[in-house]
Formats: C-alpha cells, structure tokens, sequence
C-alpha cells in the first residue's frame, strides 16, 4: 500500500486570552493519498461534526482532502480529545475506511470528552464506480455527486443529497432533507427515509420504478406519469421469552412507468417530490 | 318527467355512494401463541374509529384479522390529482403474558378487526366514531365504549360496563355469575338488556325520555330519589336522581341502567 501524507497548511493553534482563555483550538488541513487496485473499491468514512463530500476522481486512488478544526475547554481535554475524536484511518488494497472516533467506540449513557468539539470537513475523490457508505451527525451535509457504485448515505441533523448516481442502498436522515437524483434508471431497490425533511428523487424521463411511500404528514407531488400500485402488507413478528410483538405495516404504492426496481420512501414530516432529471439517459 | 328526476336523483345517490364508499385492504390473518395457554386473557383494544368483533372460542391461542379501510392518500401529478390504491399505516399487536393489545397509527382512517380468543377473557374495547363493537360468547370482565356507535355483546356471563353517547347498547347474558359491576349507558340510544329466563335481579332503571319495557315481570320496590353533594369545588353541588328499583326473580345481581333519550327493554335471553 503506498500511502502518501502532504500537509497543506502548517499546524495552528489559535491560544485565546480573552476570559475564555481556557479554550484551546486547533485547526489545520491535509491530504492524504490512498492507492486501491481495483476499480471499484469501497469507502466507508463515517464523521461526527462536519461535512462529507464525495466526488469522482483518478482511477487506482482515493484521496482525501480533510481539514479539521479541534477545541476543547482546557489542555487536558484537548490532549483527550485526541483520543476521543482521532481520525482513524484504514486502508487497504480494495477499501479505504475513515472513521472519527476510535472504532467500536460506544458512548452510550457517558459524554467522553465533555465541551469537546472536532470538526473535520471531508472531501473525497474515489474512482467512480467506487461503492460509497459515507455519513456524518451534526452541523454537516453529506453530498456525493457522480458515483456510477452503490450508494449509502446517512445524516442525523442535516441533508442528504446525491447527484447523478446510478445505484443506492440506503439514503437516510432524522432530520433532513434527503435528495437523491439519477443519471441512469435505478435497478436495484433502495430505502429513503427521514424522519423531519423532505424527500426528493430526481430520475430520468421513462424510468421504471415502484415506490413503497409511508408518508406521515406530508403530500406526494410528481412531474412524472404515475398510477396507483398496490403493495402486500408487510407482517414482522418477533417473540421474546416475555411474549409476541407483530406489526403489520402497509405503504402506499406508486408507479412510475411500467414498474421496476423497488424505492421504500417514508418520511414523517415531509414531502415526496418525484421530478424528471434532465441531460440524463435511461438505461 | 317526475319519476324520470326521481331516477335521476337515486343514480346520483348511488353513484355518490360508490365513490364515497371506501375500499378494504386485504385482511392479515395473525395468530398469536398464548404466554399461559389455557388460562384467560386480557385484550385490550382502544382505537378511533374500528369495527371491533370479539369472539370466544374453545381455543388455547388468539386469531385475529385486521384490515383497514381505504386511506385518502393522493399524489399530484401534471394531470392531476390521483387516489393511491392504499394509505400507509401500521397496525402493533402485542402479546405478554396473556395480555394481549392492538394499537394502530394514527393514519390507520377505520380499521376492522375480528379477534378470535378463548371464550375465558376480560374485555377493555374502546373506539369513538364510525365504530362497531361486537362481542360474543365470553365469560369475563368487560368494559365496553363506543361513543357514537352501537355495543352488542351476547353469550355473556361475568360483568360487563358499556357505555355509548349516541347509540345503543344491547347485552345478553347466557347466565349471571360472580359479583362485578354491571352498568349500561347511554344518551341517546337505547338500553337492551338480555337475561336468562331464571334470572335474579335488581335492575336500577333511569330512562328520562324513554320507555321501559319488560319480557319479565318484575317487582317495583319503593325509592325515593338519591341526593349527593359536592363540595369540593368551592360551591355546592346537589344532585338529585330519580330511579326506579325493580326486582326481576325476586332480586339478585344489581344492574344500572340509565339511557336520557332512549328506551330500555328488559328481555328474555334465548
């Protein structure tokens, strides 16, 4: 694995001696190189504070442009901080893993580092048939345009949105809004959900496709031919040693041109809007 | 040309009923295993709007079927407004040791429900509007409310508590036993109380509007009217109410009848 590290800007640390002289901040940007063998790695960067973009790139590389800017209330926070909200890279020949905070962390029940910030703003090329899982928390948008792999993407407080792809898993926000626009027709099935947001997916004139919608108060529009698809409820039942739990779960089922690859679409407290992209093909 | 409107008038009253009449999803069928079988169960259901039906069967698990009623799920399109097939919703049915519960989201517009149960059951069955409640052949403790709908339970024994607003309530005991409470009201609908042939009761009848009448003959034991004060709110508050004690078989289980505007029959239970 050839690695390479370029730090772009010099370390600087910002000492306010003001009456939050406490306070210490840090802020820097670099590169780092990743060369992958295949043409379709994965990239799995998973962030806390902050943005993460994603782009097409060179072939054989992922690179990330990261800038970071850390602050805690005293030194020694800060110096645990470092643990707390390191960066953790892995990679290898076919993947490139980032993830903020160390991994396997659990902070349920306990604030690690209290009064703690880390942000770190992401920008990464990948070869473009790259599969993509990127997230992030708070005060970020994730954004990824231009990836013909597989896409899975979520937020907790603040959008999704995803140009120009050809393939998604799973595209989720709490709230958000989660926008999601097609170069091809879709053919694999994919879940959209938020909880407080719109949604907006944007495909091709033509495409085939049914989506299972479970609005709670929101209105579905679309510039799109549709027809009314009936969809089978969907039973789960799970059984503990205390008893029996079943949900019986109906969506509301759309049709866009003759059907085709399966969108589950649920929002509580939004809109689904369906448009047509334009200077796009259908497969 | 008058029966000719006449025509007219009933094909817009039919064709506004086929486009007002809200289609039914398909039923689930769920069955659920007993955390004690062959002990009794609770079922609790309280829900909006739902056609509950409650039926006791020699059985050792609870079966129900739930279907919903047509949502009014619509998507806007350039040509316009459509009508989705079905709305979304979710339906939680839990059971914990022999408790069982069904909730619904609130987008659930009218559910329907067939509860199948063994026949030994306490009953808590609650909805509001467009609802049905029917209950057959249980022997429990039951507590009945239908606001603006009708209650029917038959092939009773235990105690049961019913209330509506603005319908009727129709109980028929297939024999009294055990000492609970027994109490059917209502507003504006009628009062039907169903009692075996060999019955002993006390029925406490308040019907200010209505009429009573009775298969039974029964025996009228003087009252006199019963007053209650209250206190409490920083005023008086006397309520006098008027009612009329008679004895069916010469007494026994003591039943509280009270409809304002609807009649009360007494009948004979088949």
């Amino acid at each position: 694995m050839k690695r390479t590290v370029i730090v772009l800007t010099a370390l600087l640390v910002l000492q306010n001696d003001t009456a939050a002289a406490e306070r210490v901040e840090e802020q820097r940007e670099w590169t780092e190189r990743f060369a992958v063998s295949t043409s379709a790695p994965t990239l799995e960067i998973h962030n806390i504070w902050g943005d993460v973009r994603v782009m097409p790139g060179s072939e054989g590389e992922i690179t990330l442009a990261i800038r970071e800017h850390r602050s805690a209330p005293s030194q020694a926070l800060f110096e645990r901080s470092l643990d707390v909200y390191g960066l953790d890279i892995q990679a290898g020949d076919e993947a490139v893993d980032v993830r903020v905070g160390e991994h396997g962390q659990s902070w349920h029940g306990r604030d690690p580092c209290r009064r703690c910030r880390v942000d770190f703003e992401f920008e990464v090329r990948v070869p473009p048939a790259a599969r993509v899982y990127a997230s992030t928390v708070n005060d970020g948008v994730v954004e990824i345009a231009g990836i013909r792999g597989q896409i899975s993407a979520s937020n907790v407080n603040g959008p999704v949105t995803i140009h120009q792809a050809s393939a998604c898993d799973v595209v989720e926000s709490v709230n958000g809004e989660v926008s999601l626009s097609f170069a091809t027709t879709p053919a694999s099935d994919c879940r959209l959900e938020t909880i407080n947001g719109d949604i907006r997916l944007q495909v091709p004139g033509g495409s085939g496709l049914d989506l299972a919608v479970d609005l709670g108060n929101g209105r579905m529009t679309s510039e799109l031919p549709v027809d009314p698809l009936a969809i089978p409820a969907r039973v789960e039942h799970h059984e503990s040693g205390r008893g029996h739990q079943y949900r019986i779960e109906q969506a509301a089922g759309v049709r866009l041109a003759g059907g085709g690859a399966v969108f589950s679409v649920s929002s509580m407290n939004g809109d689904l809007r369906i448009t047509e992209s334009t200077n796009s093909k259908t497969q | 040309m008058k029966a000719q409107w006449i025509q007219f008038a009933l094909l817009l009253v039919f064709a506004g009923m086929a486009t007002a009449t809200p289609a039914q999803t398909d039923s689930q069928l769920i069955n659920i295993p007993l955390s004690r079988p062959g002990e009794p169960v609770h079922l609790e259901i309280s829900i909006v709007s739902a056609h509950i039906e409650v039926i006791g069967e020699n059985r050792e698990d609870a079966q129900f079927e739930v279907s919903v009623l047509e949502g009014e799920r619509k998507i806007i399109t350039p040509s316009g407004t459509k009508n989705l097939t079905i709305g979304a919703y979710s339906v939680d049915i839990e059971e914990r040791d022999n408790r069982i519960s069904l909730d619904t989201d609130w987008r659930a517009n009218s559910v329907r429900i067939v509860a199948r149960i063994p026949q030994s059951a306490d009953l808590d069955l609650e909805t509001v509007n467009n609802g049905v409640i029917r209950v057959e052949n249980i022997t429990g403790s039951l507590s009945l409310q239908n606001t603006n709908g009708p209650i029917t339970a038959t092939g009773i024994s235990g105690s049961v508590i019913a209330e509506s607003v603005n319908d009727d309530i129709e109980v028929s005991f297939n024999r009294l036993e055990g000492s609970g409470a027994m109490s059917l009201t209502s507003v504006n609908g009628d009062l039907i109380l169903g009692l075996p042939a060999d019955a002993g009761a006390e029925l406490h009848l308040d019907s200010a509007e209505g009429e009573i009448t009775s298969d039974f003959e029964v025996d009228v034991v003087p009252s006199k009217p019963v007053v209650t004060r209250d206190d409490r709110r920083g005023g008086v508050e006397v309520k006098v109410e008027s009612v009329i004690v008679a004895k069916v078989g010469g007494g026994g289980t003591v039943f509280r009848l009270k409809t304002l505007n609807g009649d009360v029959y007494i009948r004979k239970s088949d």
